[in-house]
């Protein structure tokens, strides 16, 4: 009797638990679904022409508007702007932030504390669009790329992550180099920015992607100088002017 | 030894790390010129209308007198008050409706049996956290456009069509959705690694003793991801006063300004907008938002240290 009860129960369980996971998966694949439906619609505009009611495939089927999009010569400019300062702004950043948490994963760095205290400041304060636009016009930065990069150099919390991982490698093989007479930045370069690759790879994906993405830094700094214009900027000014088919296929293209 | 080590004194520790100094430099530099210069440009939030447009910097600062005519619009301004309004209900309803989100989806995508299955599901709903907001928000015109999908549905259900991104009464709602569909997936990383550090003995005991799925989830799962809950939903609240500047300013338009025009893009608008410039309460209003969201971010991070021993920092 006992027995029975408790197969009884468990075959229960396993006809639970076996809905729970049918159910479940159901879930996953629709919100799933919602996450990528949007990105089909607008590859789906991007394709048709104009004048058509689009939902999830192309209607009347062109390429017409990838050509257009190819042929205008603000675009691949905007792109170009675009490449530029994400590859220099996410190097210049990186390496800039690598070095203080070099010095700051030191524990007896001095005033290490105080030193720490003044990136947070930097990460959870800040004067402000006005001001921050004063400073960049006082330097001369603005209506050039410059104010797009040097900016946003100062990324705070890459800093702590580079720093934490920094003080979990062994502290053997920087010792060892230095024995065989190599200095800090031969350290830097040769030694702890290799075995720090996993970090740093993630870090400057982060910044890149960032960059990539940013339009308020273009919106503030750049103010008529059209020819700096990154492609973000580009395409939302493109949006607000002529919301059509056209900036569905720029969309695409980013 | 530790011991000794504790009392070096700084000018010990300088000479120890001299040739490391240099490398922390920079940094120093860079944070010195572009975060803490501006903050010293916050005096304008006490001069009566700089003219910066007119003269240079230093020139437009001292020509224009003192004043504390900034706050008092600020605080008496219907226009003002209505934006904090705004920025705090769009905040409000993204906290409410949208952080619960990832953690039930950090849940249903860690009891997936299949990993295939549960890796594509994994990189399908992060997928929206790269792309820039320009791109999100051109996208879901299309998609709640007069000829978009959603009213596609709606037509075939026999609704009128909706202009829903030109609607004041749908554009925090939009921004809800808009900002849910870009993060959840995101924000669910933080979670799905904390169910994954769980042990799994506690399950097969759980099973063992009968229990099923549901009570296993809430009796498990729940109480030994709470310390990361906590955490992230304190930190949130720490960003109450930024309902998300990029997106809502790519997103409004002059018919929904009334409803979705939040502080961010309104100090904006003051300061860059040619018409409307005025740089004194433009700055006014940037530091009246960032002293409220400072004090509360570090409320929020001593909270979050003192109940559950993890801060930012």
């Amino acid at each position: 009797m006992d027995k029975k009860l408790t197969i009884k129960n468990g075959k229960n369980k396993i006809r639970e638990s076996s809905v729970f996971y049918t159910v479940n998966t159901i879930i996953l694949v629709i919100i799933s679904l919602v996450c990528f439906l949007p990105f089909l619609n607008v590859l789906s505009v991007a394709l048709s022409s104009a004048g058509f009611q689009i939902n999830f495939k192309p209607e009347g089927f062109t390429l017409y508007n990838f050509k257009y999009v190819f042929q205008d010569v603000a675009f691949w400019r905007a792109m170009g702007v675009s490449f530029l300062v994400v590859i220099c702004g996410t190097a210049l950043s990186v390496i800039v932030m690598f070095a203080a948490a070099y010095a700051l994963s030191k524990r007896d760095f001095p005033c290490r504390k105080g030193l720490m205290v003044f990136f947070i400041i930097v990460m959870i304060f800040s004067g402000g669009m006005v001001p921050n636009f004063l400073v960049v016009k006082t330097l001369g930065l603005n209506q050039t790329p410059l104010a797009l990069i040097l900016p946003s150099v100062v990324q705070v919390y890459n800093l702590i992550l580079i720093k934490s991982y920094l003080e979990g490698l062994p502290g053997e093989l920087e010792e060892s180099a230095s024995i065989d007479g190599a200095n800090n930045l031969q350290i830097m370069f040769k030694v702890l920015l290799p075995m720090s690759m996993p970090c740093v790879a993630s870090v400057s994906l982060f910044t890149a992607v960032t960059l990539w993405n940013n339009y308020t830094s273009a919106l503030l700094y750049l103010g008529t100088a059209e020819k700096w214009y990154p492609l973000s900027l580009y395409i939302l000014n493109y949006i607000n002017s002529q919301p059509d088919i056209l900036s569905g296929t720029m969309e695409v293209i980013q | 030894m530790s011991s000794r080590k504790n009392k070096l004194t700084l000018v010990d520790k300088t000479k120890k790390y001299k040739s490391l100094i240099p490398f922390v430099i920079p940094a120093v530099l860079f944070a010195l010129v572009f975060s803490y210069l501006p903050m010293v440009g916050i005096l304008i939030a006490f001069k009566d209308h700089p003219n910066f447009l007119r003269y240079e910097v230093f020139e437009a600062f001292s020509k224009s007198k003192w004043t504390l005519a900034n706050f008092e619009k600020l605080f008496s301004d219907p226009d003002i008050l209505k934006y904090i309004g705004n920025t705090l209900i769009i905040s409000v309803m993204k906290i409410v409706i949208l952080f619960p989100l990832p953690v039930i989806l950090a849940v249903m995508i860690t009891e997936l049996r299949s990993k295939k299955f549960s890796k594509l599901v994994q990189g399908l709903v992060f997928l929206p956290h790269f792309f820039s907001w320009v791109v999100i928000v051109g996208i879901f015109n299309n998609i709640f456009g007069m000829y978009g999908p959603i009213n596609n549905i709606g037509s075939a259900l026999g609704m009128d069509p909706v202009h829903f991104m030109g609607e004041p009464g749908w554009v925090r709602w939009l921004v809800v959705i808009l900002s849910g569909w870009k993060e959840i997936g995101y924000s669910s990383i933080a979670y799905i690694a904390a169910i994954m550090s769980i042990d799994p003995a506690l399950y097969e005991a759980a099973k063992i003793d009968g229990a099923g799925k549901f009570k296993q989830i809430w009796k498990i799962t729940i109480p030994s991801i709470m310390p990361t809950i906590i955490v992230m939903l304190i930190i949130r609240i720490g960003y109450l006063m930024d309902a998300g500047f990029e997106q809502v300013y790519a997103m409004l338009n002059p018919n929904t300004l009334e409803t979705g025009e939040i502080i961010g893009t309104y100090v904006y608008r003051l300061g860059f907008l040619a018409g409307s410039t005025d740089y004194g309460l433009s700055t006014a209003v940037g530091l009246f938002n960032g002293v409220i969201s400072l004090l509360l971010i570090l409320g929020a991070n001593y909270i979050s240290k003192k109940k559950t021993g993890n801060g930012v920092w």
